[in-house]
């Protein structure tokens, strides 16, 4: 499972550097983030996400297409070169429509759970809820004294990799489908 | 030796290139074969592989552009091949571009047609229709079970909470439901039962749900599962009837019969599939065209290079060529090509070698004959310059061709520095040359095969007597023919062999006639005594006038014949020191207001060394020249001679010089090529032989003696005597 995650990774990386040159527009982004502490070694990010979708993928949900979002978070420490991960948390949720019922099911991958919204408003406010907060857990107890050297990262990228491939050539060559967002970071002693 | 190609540049690299490049593209091709069968693996592998032709791209781009900048700055350069090769990729190009573009061309009309006629209305038609004829039927059994759920809840009404969760598991079993919860206020579970062995948490209603539920409405739905089954939802609530009772709510979930749900879900799932592909219809024609575009890019662009690597390959060994031959053209024979190609290529770079070898061998050749034939020149002249004879060589247009130094010397001009000028021309600038040319020029136009002659010439200093020979080679002088003439200056061979023959007269004449002379004389005499007692008067008188005459010219005959002896006489010099000037103070001593009609001056250097002679011999050359200056200017009043000493340091040598001027009428110029000559006089009671014998001292001295008439008005005759010295000049001498 890792290993297929790193390749789709990979793959995402080596078609960004193959189109470059294109600039894409934000399609879903964390627009703000916060945590609060669980307890002592439980960290809660909340995402503030914004899944105002653009037209093409709209037009791609309503034909079918599976759409698969993917929320990352994570306590970084950063070094003079690179950063060390101290703990990670990944969501991943699928939305797709359901022509039977005409309903939208919104699928949570990470966790196994299945909701059906009957708009998609209600759909992408479920998808925003069920990605908008990971649980960063067995925290060491020197997280706290560390506080202020340490940083928390998030970010909400679209799976490029999940989307069927001409979407990925289409949407990637036009740039109007983001394919990644960059890690909006704060410092762990923030809040 | 010039080689070309080294081991490592011969070795096909760019081939080794295009091989390995042809390899990874037909591996890439074959994954992408095998895994078009999979469309997972396929997607999979599809952006590694577009990657790897995007950076197949850009290396081939960039090896393109390196070649291409490379070629072009030979181009300007005009580097040996660098036409040819620009020609090759010129046509390997248009070679690739015109059936690539063909294929290009059907292969887009095809994907955008072909592609078109994969979806059909009717098919989507019939898709849908399908899929609603499923929602009908679902929504069927939906509306059913609603009904079923909403009357069970009324049923629900009327039993006592006690007794709920038996009736709930009667009516489960009645309606075969999966699940039926009773849900009272605040989401309280009343009751519940499942049909799973299992005993799990019922699931209540979820809050948008409650919310859409309304007294005898009930809400319903068909939901998929995770397990890929189908289940309908049933919310049915009803008024309360009893004052104060909570709210319930009956939620019934109900399983979808298995074989509707799997047809229902297959409907379902090819018209969602055949939506997304008519949906992705042009993003899947545009990634076609992309990948075609990719590919055929690739395949020009490897073209292009192969192309440029072949060319290159071609066109090495004429490039080699071109610069051994230029090489060659520059003089240096000792290029060699390697030949590692056994094609006609390689068959003209052996030819090319074999020819270098053979034109270097006759180089060499060349070279040592020149160089044998330098030496032969060399020697040839230096036997020349060497040779006392002038030798001139002229081609069959009288342009001068060679001439030794003693030519020049002879002819009195610098004929070595006139080489390839007509000799017309160079008689313009030495008269003895115009001399010389003229007295021959009739046999060279003739162009006789052989002859000789005598060439006689005058100069400044008096006549030259050129004995010249001449042979004409017609094969000669670059096909023009050349004369070949030498010539000797006999003048002075001739002078010799009359000086010798007048010696011999003068021998002769001194041996036959003196000795008669005494006997005559002696005779006279003895009549003029004898008879001279006897006669008397005219006879006496007779007899006297006639002896005297005999005596007299008995005595004349034996002065001349005197000098004859003298000049004659083989010299027998007492050689001593001598001090000239004070034997020219002596002898014009003697000259001194002889007859008050002349006066002899003297102008000597006191520096004048002593020099090495007869002191007698001297004398009398002295007296020769005086007695000879005197004797011309005889009808001339006021008759001035002037003796002139000087010590000279010339290159030369050292030597003194003796000058007696005249300022008399000067010599005849008839006379004065002969001056020195026995017998030559323009004077009525000369002898003839006063010059001649002076000469004849000055040589017996090792000197020289010139003759020459001054400028006019400036006097008469010129006497230079030249005679050299063994030391040097002395520094105290008292002044003349």
């Amino acid at each position: 499972m890792v290993a297929r995650a790193t390749a789709r990774a990979w793959s995402c990386a080596a078609f960004c550097l193959l189109l470059a040159w294109a600039v894409p527009a934000t399609a879903v982004e964390v627009r703000d983030a916060n945590h609060l502490w669980l307890d002592e070694d439980t960290l809660l990010v909340r995402l503030d996400i914004d899944m105002r979708l653009p037209a093409v993928l709209e037009d791609a949900l309503a034909n079918g297409v599976t759409l698969e979002f993917e929320a990352d978070a994570r306590l970084e420490r950063s070094r003079r070169v690179g950063r060390d991960t101290l703990a990670a948390e990944t969501r991943r949720v699928q939305l797709q429509y359901f022509a039977l019922n005409r309903y939208y099911v919104v699928n949570t991958v990470t966790d196994e759970r299945m909701d059906l919204k009957p708009t998609l408003g209600d759909a992408l406010d479920l998808v925003a809820r069920r990605l908008g907060r990971l649980r960063l857990a067995d925290l060491p107890p020197a997280v706290h004294a560390q506080s202020e050297e340490l940083e928390l990262a998030a970010r909400l990228v679209l799976v490029y990799s999940a989307l069927p491939l001409p979407l990925q050539l289409d949407a990637g060559l036009r740039g109007d489908l983001t394919t990644r967002q960059e890690w909006l970071r704060w410092p762990l002693g923030k809040y | 030796m010039t080689q070309y190609v080294s081991g490592l540049r011969g070795f096909p690299w760019g081939l080794l290139g295009i091989g390995l490049l042809f390899v990874l593209l037909l591996t890439s091709l074959v994954v992408m074969g095998n895994a078009a069968q999979d469309q997972a693996r396929f997607e999979q592998l599809f952006l590694w592989l577009l990657v790897f032709h995007a950076a197949v791209l850009v290396v081939l781009g960039g090896l393109i552009v390196f070649q291409l900048v490379r070629m072009a700055i030979q181009y300007r350069r005009g580097v040996p091949g660098s036409r040819l090769t620009l020609r090759l990729v010129a046509v390997f190009m248009l070679v690739a571009v015109l059936p690539v573009s063909v294929v290009y061309y059907f292969s887009f009309k095809f994907l955008n047609e072909g592609v078109d006629s994969w979806f059909d209305v009717r098919v989507e038609s019939a898709l849908e229709d399908a899929l609603e004829l499923s929602r009908s039927s679902l929504d069927l059994r939906v509306r059913q079970l609603a009904t079923e759920t909403q009357e069970l809840m009324a049923e629900l009404e009327g039993i006592p909470e006690g007794l709920v969760p038996l009736a709930l598991n009667d009516y489960r079993r009645q309606v075969g439901a999966q699940e039926l919860t009773l849900v009272g206020s605040n989401n309280r579970i009343i009751a519940s039962s499942t049909d799973s062995p299992i005993r799990r948490l019922p699931t209540p209603p979820d809050s948008d749900v409650l919310m859409r539920v309304r007294p005898e409405q009930p809400y319903s739905r068909l939901e998929p599962r995770a397990d890929g089954s189908l289940i309908i939802r049933v919310v049915a609530t009803t008024s309360s009837r009893r004052p104060g009772s909570e709210n319930r709510i009956l939620q019934g979930i109900y399983p979808v019969d298995p074989r509707m749900s799997a047809l229902s879900l297959r409907v379902q799932d090819a018209f969602a599939d055949y939506r997304e592909f008519a949906y992705l219809r042009g993003p899947m024609i545009q990634g076609f065209v992309f990948t075609l575009s990719l590919a055929l890019a690739i395949s020009l662009m490897a073209a292009l290079w192969a192309g440029l690597l072949v060319a290159r390959r071609m066109v090495r060994p004429i490039s080699d060529l071109v610069q051994g031959t230029r090489m060659v053209a520059q003089g240096d024979y000792s290029t060699r090509l390697a030949v590692q190609r056994a094609d006609e290529l390689g068959f003209l770079v052996q030819s090319f070698n074999t020819m270098t070898r053979t034109l270097n061998e006759a180089r060499d050749e060349a070279e040592r004959n020149r160089r044998l034939l330098d030496a032969e020149r060399a020697y040839l002249e230096s036997v020349l310059q060497h040779l006392r004879s002038g030798v001139l060589a002229l081609d069959g247009s009288l342009r001068l061709r060679t001439a030794n130094a003693a030519a020049s010397e002879i002819l009195e001009c610098d004929l070595q520095g006139g080489r390839t000028r007509v000799m017309s021309e160079l008689g313009a600038d030495c008269p003895l040359v115009a001399q010389f040319f003229e007295a021959i020029s009739d046999a060279l136009v003739r162009q006789e095969e052989e002859w000789s002659r005598q060439v006689v010439v005058f100069t400044r200093t008096g006549r030259k007597v050129l004995m010249t020979r001449a042979v004409w080679l017609p094969t000669s002088g670059s096909g023009r023919g050349l004369h070949a003439i030498v010539f000797d200056d006999m003048t002075e061979f001739l002078k010799a062999q009359r000086d010798a023959a007048w010696g011999e007269v003068a021998r002769r004449l001194a041996h036959e006639i003196k000795n008669p002379l005494t006997p005559i004389q002696l005779s006279a005499e003895r009549l003029s005594r004898r008879l001279g007692k006897v006669l008397e008067g005219a006879d006496r008188e007779v007899l006297d006038r006639a002896t005297g005459t005999i005596v007299q010219q008995v005595e004349a005959m034996k002065t001349l014949v005197n000098a004859f002896r003298d000049y004659a006489q083989a010299p027998q010099l007492e050689r001593a020191a001598v001090n000239l000037n004070q034997l020219i103070r002596d002898v014009c001593e003697l000259y001194r207001d002889q007859d008050g009609r002349s006066r002899v001056d003297v102008t000597l250097d006191p520096a004048l060394p002593p020099i090495h002679g007869d002191a007698g011999r001297l004398r009398q050359l002295l007296h020769n020249l005086i007695k000879n200056a005197l004797e011309a200017g005889a009808d001339t009043d006021g008759m001035e001679v002037h003796v002139v000493t000087a010590y000279l340091d010339d290159p030369a040598g050292p030597h003194i010089e003796l000058r007696v001027t005249d300022t008399g009428p000067g010599i005849k110029p008839e006379f004065l090529e002969r001056i020195f000559e026995p017998y030559t006089t323009d004077k009525p009671r000369g002898t003839g032989l006063g010059l001649a014998v002076a000469q004849k001292i000055v040589e017996e001295h090792g000197g020289l003696i010139e003759c020459h008439n001054a400028e006019p008005g400036r006097g008469g005759a010129v006497f230079r005597i030249r005679i050299p010295v063994e030391h040097g000049p002395v520094v105290h001498e008292e002044s003349a």
